[in-house]
C-alpha cells in the first residue's frame, strides 16, 4: 500500500478538492483506494456524502480498528474513512504515542488497499508531523502567491526539523488563475524548481460546484478541464512514486 | 473484505411494483440502467453439467460461458457454432479443459432460449448517498416455439459501512416469503417449469422404485413402460444425430426389454410372447449396423495411438470409409424409426404392456414380485456358475461368450429389481458381477473388433495404393488387438474364480433372503 498525504498548513488552497479528486482519479485506474478524512471539518466526507458511523470517535481510531468504520463511496474501488469531530484533539493523544503512531495504525490496512490518500487538517501540529511521517508521498497545493511560497519554504524546514525525507515532498500550483499576472509570474519563477509537479490545477467553477453536486468533478463532468487537470496530477504523482 | 451479496428468487406471478414499494421503506429507489441479455442454456441430454453443479450458456452463436450454480464463471470463450456441439469441437478452445471432460462423448444440446432483462437500482439515504444496490432479473424463455415469463431473481449488493441496510432488506424479502439463494440451477428450473424437459429428467443408468406388493407381472409392466419411454425419449436425438449415445441408450433399453420379456416367457402363451420378441429383435437388427460403426468411429483416436505414424494415413482412409458406410446405414435407420411399421409395432408393444401382459402371464405372473425376482436371480446365478465350470485358460471362446451372456442377463435382473432388495448388499453384488463382466466385455469387444477388421482386410481389392495403406494399418491393428486380447484372456480365469467363491455366492443369497425394506414410489433408498 502506498500512502499519499495531501497537506498544507494553510486553509482554502484546494487541498480537500485535490484529495477528493485525486482519490477518484486513482480509483478510476483500478487501484483499490482509501481516502482518509483526517480533517475534523469533514469536507472530504461531505463531498462523498459519507457520514461517520454513530459509534465512531477518536478513541476507536487510535485503537486501530479502522475496518469497521470504513464506508464504501458510490464509486468502484473507492472507500472512505470519515473523520469525526473528536479528531480535533488527535494531537493530544498522539503526544503520548510518538510520531510513528499513525503509520502503525494505517499499516493494518496494507492488505486491503493499493493507495491510501490522507486529507490532512490545515495546521502544523503533532498530527501533521505524524501524517507526514506516515505517508510515502506528501503533496502540497500552492496557490501562486508570495505568501504561499513562503509557506512552502516553511514546510521544507518543518520536514528537516522532524527529520522527514524531503524527497517525498511534492508541490503543485493550485487555484491557478491565468489572467492574474502575479499567478503567472510566480509560476514562471518557481515552477521549474524540482519540488514542483508540472500540472497546474486551475481555479474553476466546476471545482467550486462540487459543494453542490457533492461528487468528484470527473464523476459529473469527466471531460472538463478540472477533471483532466486532476487526472494529469494523479499520473504525475504516480510516476514520481514508481520512479523512486 | 468479502462482498455482501445475496439473491432471492421470485415466481412469475410476483407483483414487482408491490415488491419495490416494500423496498422503498429502506431508502429512495432510483432506477439505473436496464440491460437485456439473450442467451441459450445448454446441457447434455443426460444433464452431465447440471449433475456436476454447472450450467452452460451460449450468447450469440459461439460465445460460451460455463458457470457454477452460484453464477460465477468457471470459464468462457468462443467455441463452435454448431447447434449441438460435441466435446471434440471444443478442443483447442479456451473451454476445452473445463468443458470437454464434463461432456465425454455427449453433445451439448440447447434446452431453452432465454431473454434476461436486468433492471439495476440504487437505494439512497437522505444525503442521496448510495446505501445499497440491487438488480431485478426477469427471465422470459422461448422453448418448443412458445414464450413464457418464468420469474426471476432480485440480487442485493451491500456496501461496506452500510451493512445494516443490506440486512434490513434481506430480512424484509425473507418475511415476504421469497426464497434466498438463487443460483443458476434454480433459474434453469424456473425457466423449464411446465416444459417438456426438466433438469435430471433423464439418466442412462436404469433406476426404478418398485413396490414389493406388486405382482411380478405388474412390476414387469412398470419396467417395460419405463424402458419404452427411454426408447421414445432417445429417438429425436438419434434422428438429429446429436451424439452416438442416443442410439446406444435406445438399444440398451431395447435389449433390457427383450431380456425381461424372455425371463417371463415361460409364464405366457408361446406365440404371443414370440411375436413381441421378434418385433423387438427386428428393431435391434435395424439399429445394429449404425451402432457397430459408431463403436469403431469412437475408437479412432485410440486406434491411432496404437499405430506408428507411418500407418496413420491408411487408418484415416479406413475410418473415412467407415464414416461413409455409417452415413448410408444412418439413412436407413432414420427411415426405419420414422416408418409406419415402427410406429405400428410400438403401439402394439405399448398395448401389450398396458393391457395384455398381466392377463397373459396367468397365475405365474400373480406371484409377489420380490419372491419371483429372487427366484429369477437365483436361477440365473446358477446358470452362470454352471457356465463358469467350463471356464479355463484353454477353453474355446464360445464358452466365454456363453458366460458373458449369462452375466449380462443377471446384471439386467439385478438392475430391474434393485429397489426390492437392500441397497448396500445389492451394490456389493453388482460390483462383484461388474468385475467379471468388464473382463468378459473387453475380451468380447477385442474379438469382435478383430473379426470385423479381418473381414474388411480380406475384402480389400488389391492393387490400389489407398487399399495398400489400409491393409498395412489394419494388419498393425489386428496384431495389437490380438496381443491385448491374450492379456485379457489370461485374467478371466482368475476373475471368474474370485466371482464364484462361496463367500460371493453367499453375498447374493443373503441379499435375496434379506427382510423386505419398503420404499415409497418416486423415492430412492
Amino acid at each position: 500500500m502506498n500512502s499519499i498525504a495531501v497537506y498544507s498548513s494553510k486553509g482554502g488552497v484546494g487541498k480537500t478538492a485535490a484529495a477528493v479528486n485525486l482519490s477518484y482519479a486513482c480509483s478510476l485506474k483500478g487501484k483499490k483506494t482509501l481516502l482518509c478524512d483526517m480533517d475534523p471539518q469533514g469536507a472530504a466526507g461531505f463531498y462523498y456524502r459519507v457520514k461517520p458511523k454513530s459509534n465512531f470517535n477518536r478513541k476507536k481510531f487510535l485503537k486501530g480498528n479502522l475496518r469497521s468504520f470504513i464506508r464504501e463511496t458510490d464509486y468502484p474501488n473507492l472507500d472512505l474513512l470519515p473523520t469525526h469531530f473528536s479528531f480535533r484533539n488527535l494531537d493530544l493523544a498522539l503526544d503520548r504515542e510518538g510520531s510513528g503512531e499513525l503509520k502503525r495504525i494505517f499499516a493494518g490496512l496494507a492488505d486491503d488497499y493499493d493507495y491510501l490518500i490522507l486529507d490532512c487538517p490545515p495546521n502544523m501540529t503533532l498530527l501533521s508531523e505524524n501524517l507526514i511521517m506516515a505517508a510515502d508521498t506528501v503533496v502540497t497545493p500552492v496557490v501562486p502567491s508570495t505568501l504561499s511560497i513562503l509557506a512552502l519554504a516553511q514546510l521544507v524546514k518543518f520536514f528537516d526539523k522532524i527529520k522527514a525525507d524531503r524527497k517525498k515532498l511534492h508541490a503543485f500550483f493550485s487555484m491557478v488563475e491565468r489572467r492574474k499576472k502575479m499567478h503567472m509570474d510566480t509560476i514562471m519563477r518557481f515552477g521549474k524548481k524540482k519540488i514542483f509537479l508540472q500540472t497546474l490545477v486551475p481555479y474553476l467553477a466546476d471545482v467550486e460546484k462540487m459543494g453542490i453536486t457533492r461528487q468528484p468533478v470527473a464523476a459529473t463532468r469527466p471531460e472538463s478541464p478540472a477533471a483532466e487537470a486532476y487526472d494529469r496530477l494523479w499520473l504525475e504523482i504516480w510516476k514520481s512514486q514508481i520512479r523512486k | 473484505m468479502p462482498r455482501l451479496q445475496t439473491s432471492f428468487a421470485f415466481a412469475a406471478d410476483t407483483d414487482l411494483t408491490q415488491l419495490l414499494e416494500k423496498v422503498s421503506v429502506i431508502g429512495m429507489i432510483v432506477e439505473q440502467e436496464v440491460l437485456k441479455d439473450k442467451f441459450q442454456y445448454l446441457d447434455t441430454f443426460d444433464w452431465q453439467l447440471y449433475k456436476k453443479g454447472r450450467v452452460c450458456m451460449r450468447r450469440g452463436v459461439d460465445l460460451y460461458t460455463l458457470s457454477y450454480f452460484s453464477g460465477s464463471a468457471v470459464t468462457e470463450g468462443t467455441g463452435p457454432e454448431t447447434h449441438a456441439p460435441l466435446g471434440r469441437e471444443f478442443v483447442s478452445t479456451p473451454l476445452a479443459d473445463d468443458l470437454v471432460p464434463l461432456l465425454g462423448i455427449r453433445a451439448l444440446i440447447p434446452c431453452a432460449d432465454i431473454e434476461r432483462k436486468k433492471r439495476f437500482f440504487h437505494l439512497l439515504n437522505k444525503d442521496e448517498k448510495i446505501i445499497l444496490r440491487f438488480c431485478l432479473e426477469l427471465n422470459s424463455s422461448f422453448s418448443e416455439g412458445t414464450a413464457q415469463t418464468s420469474g426471476g431473481c432480485i440480487r442485493l449488493y451491500g456496501l461496506r459501512g452500510y451493512e445494516k441496510n443490506f440486512h434490513r432488506l434481506r430480512q424484509l424479502l425473507t418475511e415476504k416469503g421469497l426464497q434466498e439463494g438463487c443460483g443458476e440451477d434454480l433459474l434453469l428450473r424456473q425457466v423449464l417449469a411446465g416444459r417438456k424437459r426438466q433438469p435430471l429428467d433423464y439418466n442412462s443408468k436404469f433406476n426404478i422404485a418398485l413396490d414389493d406388493r406388486e405382482s411380478i407381472s405388474e412390476a414387469a409392466r412398470d419396467i417395460f413402460l419405463l424402458l419404452a419411454d427411454d426408447m421414445a425419449l432417445n429417438i429425436p436425438g438419434i434422428i438429429q444425430d446429436w451424439d452416438s449415445e442416443f442410439l446406444h441408450d435406445f438399444r440398451v433399453a431395447l435389449r433390457r426389454s427383450r431380456s425381461l420379456l424372455s425371463s417371463l416367457k415361460k409364464m405366457m402363451p408361446m406365440n404371443e410372447c414370440a411375436d413381441m420378441l421378434a418385433g423387438l429383435k427386428a428393431i435391434g437388427t435395424a439399429s445394429g449396423p449404425v451402432r457397430d460403426l459408431d463403436v469403431y468411429l469412437l475408437e479412432q483416436e485410440a486406434y491411432q495411438a496404437l499405430l506408428p505414424e507411418s500407418l496413420h494415413q491408411g487408418l484415416k482412409e479406413f475410418f473415412a470409409s467407415l464414416a461413409a458406410a455409417r452415413d448410408k446405414e444412418f439413412v436407413q435407420l432414420t427411415q426405419a424409426l420414422q416408418s409406419p411399421e415402427y410406429e405400428k409395432f410400438m403401439s402394439q408393444w405399448l398395448d401389450f404392456i398396458h393391457n395384455r401382459l398381466c392377463s397373459l402371464t396367468g397365475t405365474g405372473g400373480q406371484q409377489p414380485c420380490r419372491k419371483a425376482a429372487a427366484k429369477l436371480i437365483r436361477k440365473r446365478l446358477e446358470k452362470i456358475l454352471h457356465a463358469g465350470e467350463a471356464i479355463s485358460g484353454e477353453c474355446p471362446d464360445e464358452e466365454l461368450h456363453k458366460l458373458r451372456i449369462q452375466c449380462k442377463k443377471l446384471r439386467y435382473l439385478l438392475e430391474f429389481y434393485r429397489s426390492l432388495f437392500p441397497e448396500k448388499a445389492m451394490a456389493a453384488c453388482i460390483a462383484q458381477l461388474k468385475k467379471i463382466q468388464d473382463n468378459l466385455g473387453t475380451f468380447n469387444d477385442l474379438s469382435v473388433q478383430q473379426e470385423m477388421l479381418s473381414n474388411y482386410h480380406e475384402h480389400l481389392t488389391p492393387g490400389s495404393k489407398k487399399n495398400m495403406h489400409i491393409a498395412a494399418s489394419l494388419g498393425g491393428l489386428i496384431t495389437h488387438l490380438q496381443n491385448d486380447q491374450q492379456k485379457v484372456r489370461k485374467k478371466i480365469g482368475k476373475t471368474y474364480s474370485h466371482f464364484a467363491t462361496a463367500e460371493n455366492r453367499a453375498l447374493f443369497h443373503d441379499m435375496l433372503d434379506a427382510p423386505v425394506v419398503r420404499v415409497k414410489r418416486g423415492e430412492t433408498k
